[in-house]
């Protein structure tokens, strides 16, 4: 274990690497969601450089205005992708969250309380349950929402119901098939696991028609984002021990995410946190639909709908995955591209939460957008991504449908095998 | 100086929530691309006419230096507040206020970003040319203080050609409206045109009226790569003579298409070529054809050893990639830093601009890339060097020096298209004789007599005569400098 001393000294540098990378030319500004809504230039990529590298070298203490800067980074990695001094935002704001989750006492506060809920499956288990309790008190806004708590979610006027159960204990097991070509697992996430169990239900599904069998083990823990987000690299650390080790004991090719944001972690944030270790896992671990597309190449039938597809940050900016649901969806309905598919929801997990009016504003060019684009449906690749559209289409009164590419790609595999009977 | 109870009175003009005194965000507002870094003591971003007029009101009662901002992309150093004072950041101002498609005119506010613009004009078969790299991120405030030029200047010219009209406020708060909406006018002095390029130094633009037109139907595309530099030059002079205008006309040197090629691990020029030009021409679909292929015919006749021409919007952009790549190309090869000069000589001295250029890297051992905007001479001289060893910076200022000294030798100027600034402003003797300087000056001092618009640009802060009534100010700002 290094001691406190190397850790700053570690974070330092990686400040000085990637503030020094910058030129300061202000392309960020053209890109950064957060800056473009705030127009605040410390909410951009190139402040939020600067302050690190003044907080560096003590020329600034992390202050109110500080932490709003570093706090509204929605780690939506368009900086890391796209700035063309390739400077390595992401890189730099997981040091700098981490050096202030030691400093400043409200992040150690949280961090504290977060940690504990993600590593303890039964704490988090009862967490949503006494939510889940919480929310039946509340007034109804219509049958598939709950109105929003005032003081909690302020980001949008509804929020999801958590599942009755969660999908780790409804789905946990073995999914066997008649003629299995291979097995995989399947790692669910925490929001598909309190939120949309359907989703679970759909990628064993399709996977199982498809002949493949599927594991999905209740020891799974959340995959460390919010943790690593927040600065709290030790709980993430233990997260990442946890899962990798889990996935060694089961004997699969390929570990299967339906929630872009936790593949994203597994392939480009554990090696960083643990590496050597996690180089296996990093390397099974794959989208699903491009497990689908690419691995099983299964085909659908085209629905009646008229269907769109918004790209989560992590997997486009991530991943560079652009193609594969986009063709997944095509198979299954008819597909339109809608404008500005590429721009961010404004969810970023917690950040939707935390910094609802900055989120909403973000989402105004989506819902310009799907309005535009005429479709009935809008299928994307995070549960992250369609909280926010489900809860803030519905605000504005705009009825479309909103699925993951997996629900949308088995009514289509569904299509299929009607017709050919 | 800035106490609560004066911090309070810009409050009261535009809104506490836009009035920026900490240091955090101080230090968001100290930089602009150069990577120099100023504190302001107070960053203000005003919403109207009003605001700014209110503003330099009272700035100008307090003697408080203003320095007008729009993106900070500038080159040169123009938007850092130098003594400090007050960052006026215009981002809020980003209206389109008008575009009337019957004149070919519209009218916006300073802080819209140029390529939002641009984007919005195109839609409506309209065209509005300048079109600097930043585009992206620039504003049009930014662009017509710096008067930007950009790829397509040979043909449709550069920012200056394109703005009719603009609202000013002074340095005492009046506002000023300057132009027409006409275009043509011969009522009094053309006043616009001292205002474009004034590096916010005499007044801050509130609205700009800017000219339009139609835009060109087709776009034809080709690249060429030549063994010989003189080759190349000679083929530019020849497509011109032939009477073909094209909207872009851009040339990379050896050094620049080596740094590129190994930055995206491709052998287009199969490693000889010493000149590289991408030329565009735009216009109705049947002289653009004519005009590509005399081009393409020149060329080889002149020796160019490989010409491309793009078939499709695809292959188009396949070839820009190379002349896009150079910036990042550019930093990854030198991650310490560059100094990025704008030089401009006449068309035909560019190759004796650039044997010079290679033989001055020689004598002061750095390396130079050069590349740029071969249709108006206009070469991007970019020194690389790491800002961190202070022995090869020197170096290389020395380089630039000689360069400088080498431009104006061959009738050219110390700035295309990026601005004097506080980077250039010692070397502004070179270009302008002692008169001319003085004649300017005393235009800044008519149109600001305190001083405080911009100060430190332009002129060389150490001889700047209004500066006087600063000094003070700039011994109690704690300076922050990044370097
Ligand atoms: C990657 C990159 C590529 C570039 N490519 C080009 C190029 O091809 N061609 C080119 O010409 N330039 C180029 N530039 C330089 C720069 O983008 C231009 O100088 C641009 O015009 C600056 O605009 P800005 O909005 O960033 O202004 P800033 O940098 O914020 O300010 C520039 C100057 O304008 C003044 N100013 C800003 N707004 C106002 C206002 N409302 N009223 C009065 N004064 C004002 C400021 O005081 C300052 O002196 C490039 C820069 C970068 C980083
Ligand atoms: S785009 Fe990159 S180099 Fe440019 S200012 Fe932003 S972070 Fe810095
Ligand atoms: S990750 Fe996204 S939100 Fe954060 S600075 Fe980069 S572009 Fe902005």
């Amino acid at each position: 274990m290094k001691d406190k001393k190397d850790i700053v000294q570690e974070y330092t540098r990686v400040w000085a690497e990637e503030a020094h990378r910058c030129s300061k030319c202000g392309k960020c500004r053209s890109f950064c969601p957060v800056f473009l809504e705030t127009g605040d230039e410390k909410m951009g990529t190139r402040g939020r450089l600067s302050l690190a590298a003044a907080l560096a070298a003590n020329q600034v203490a992390p202050t109110k205005e500080f932490l709003r800067s570093i706090s509204t980074c929605m780690r939506c990695l368009r900086c890391t992708r796209e700035c063309p001094s390739q400077v390595n935002f992401d890189r730099l704001i997981r040091a700098v969250r981490g050096a202030l989750g030691r400093r400043v006492w409200r992040y150690q506060a949280a961090n504290l309380l977060v940690g504990a809920l993600l590593e303890n499956r039964w704490m988090m288990d009862a967490a949503v349950r006494c939510g889940a309790i919480a929310q039946r008190f509340l007034p109804k806004g219509s049958a598939r929402w709950v109105r929003e708590l005032p003081f909690f979610y302020r980001g949008s006027a509804v929020t999801p119901r958590f599942a009755s159960q969660p999908a780790l204990r409804t789905h946990g097991g073995y999914h066997r098939t008649q003629k299995s070509r291979m097995t995989v697992m399947l790692y669910t996430g925490c929001v598909i696991n309190y939120l949309y169990p359907d989703i679970a239900q759909s990628v064993i599904d399709v996977l199982n028609r498809g002949g493949v069998d599927v594991i999905v083990s209740p020891r799974e823990l959340c995959c460390g984002i919010p943790a690593i987000s927040a600065g709290d690299h030790a709980t993430a650390k233990r997260l990442a021990r946890h899962n990798v080790h889990l996935v060694r004991k089961f004997n699969v090719d390929y570990v299967v995410c339906a929630c872009s944001t936790c593949t994203h972690t597994f392939m480009k944030d554990y090696p960083e946190l643990i590496g050597e270790d996690a180089a296996a896992f990093a390397k099974k671990a794959m989208d699903v639909s491009c497990f689908i597309r690419n691995v099983l190449g299964l085909t659908a039938a085209r629905t009646d709908v008229t269907a769109t597809y918004h790209d989560p940050c992590h997997m486009r900016f991530g991943m560079n995955v652009t193609k594969e649901p986009r063709e997944l969806i095509a198979q299954a309905s008819r597909f339109v591209e809608m404008p500005c598919a590429d721009k961010c929801c404004g969810m970023a997990g917690a950040f939707g939460i935390i910094n609802h009016a900055i989120s909403k504003k973000i989402f105004e060019r989506k819902a310009a957008a799907v309005r535009s684009s005429g479709a009935q449906v809008v299928a994307t690749s995070c549960p992250s991504c369609m909280m926010q559209l489900r809860g803030q289409l519905h605000d504005r009164g705009i009825a479309v449908d909103v699925v993951h590419t997996v629900e949308l790609f088995r009514r289509g595999m569904i299509e299929k095998q009607k017709r050919e009977k | 100086m800035f106490n609560n109870a004066l911090i309070q009175q810009f409050r009261d003009i535009v809104g506490a929530e836009n009035v920026f005194d900490s240091k955090a965000d101080r230090i968001c507002y100290s930089y602009d691309a150069t990577k120099q870094s100023f504190l302001p003591d107070l960053v203000v971003r005003p919403g109207s006419t009003a605001d700014v007029s209110a503003v330099m009101k009272l700035a100008s009662e307090r003697n408080i230096p203003v320095y007008p901002r729009g993106a900070g992309s500038g080159l040169t150093g123009g938007a850092v507040p130098l003594f400090g004072g007050i960052a006026l950041d215009m981002v809020r101002m980003n209206r389109i206020i008008e575009i009337d498609a019957d004149n070919l005119t519209a009218t916006v506010e300073p802080g819209l970003v140029v390529g939002e613009f641009q984007k919005k004009v195109e839609e409506m078969g309209l065209f509005y040319p300048p079109d600097p790299a930043s585009n992206e991120f620039s504003t049009i405030g930014g662009n017509v203080a710096e008067c930007a030029g950009g790829l397509r200047c040979l043909k449709y010219g550069v920012t200056r050609d394109y703005v009719l009209g603009l609202e000013v406020v002074l340095s005492n708060g009046d506002v000023i409206n300057l132009g027409v909406r006409t275009l043509k006018s011969v009522t009094g002095y053309d006043m616009v045109r001292l205002f474009v390029g004034s590096e916010g130094t005499l007044g801050v633009f509130t609205k700009i009226i800017l000219r339009l037109i139609p835009l060109p139907e087709r776009l034809k595309t080709c690249n060429a790569f030549f063994a010989d530099t003189m080759d190349a030059a000679r083929a530019i002079a020849d497509i011109i003579r032939n009477r073909v205008v094209p909207r872009t006309f851009e040339f990379m040197d050896r050094k620049t298409i080596e740094c590129v090629e190994r930055y995206k691990n491709v052998n287009i020029s199969e490693g000889k070529a010493a000149a590289f030009l991408l030329i565009e021409v735009d216009g109705i679909e049947a002289s653009v054809e004519v005009e590509m292929k005399k081009i393409v015919d020149i060329c080889t006749k002149n020796g160019a050893y490989k010409t491309q021409v793009a078939k499709d919007e695809k292959e188009r952009e396949l070839l820009w990639s190379l002349r896009k790549a150079v910036s990042p190309a550019l930093y990854q090869i030198s991650p310490g830093g560059k100094i990025n000069e704008d030089v401009c000589v006449p068309r035909s001295k560019i190759p004796d601009m650039l044997s010079r250029v290679a033989d001055i890297a020689a004598r002061h051992q750095v390396t130079i890339v050069s590349f740029g905007h071969a249709g108006d001479g206009n070469i991007h001289m970019n020194v690389l060097v790491d800002f961190d060893k202070p022995e090869e910076l020197k170096r290389g200022e020395e380089a630039i020096e000689e360069v400088f000294k080498a431009t104006i030798e061959l009738g050219g100027t110390l700035s295309g298209e990026h601005g004097i600034g506080n980077t250039k402003a010692k070397f502004l003797h070179l270009e302008c004789g002692e008169e001319e300087i003085e004649l300017m000056r005393e235009v800044k001092e008519l149109f600001d007599p305190k001083g405080i618009l911009n100060p430190g640009k332009i002129f060389d802060p150490s001889k700047q005569r209004v500066l006087s009534s600063l000094k003070e100010i700039k011994e109690k700002v704690p300076q922050y400098d990044e370097r």
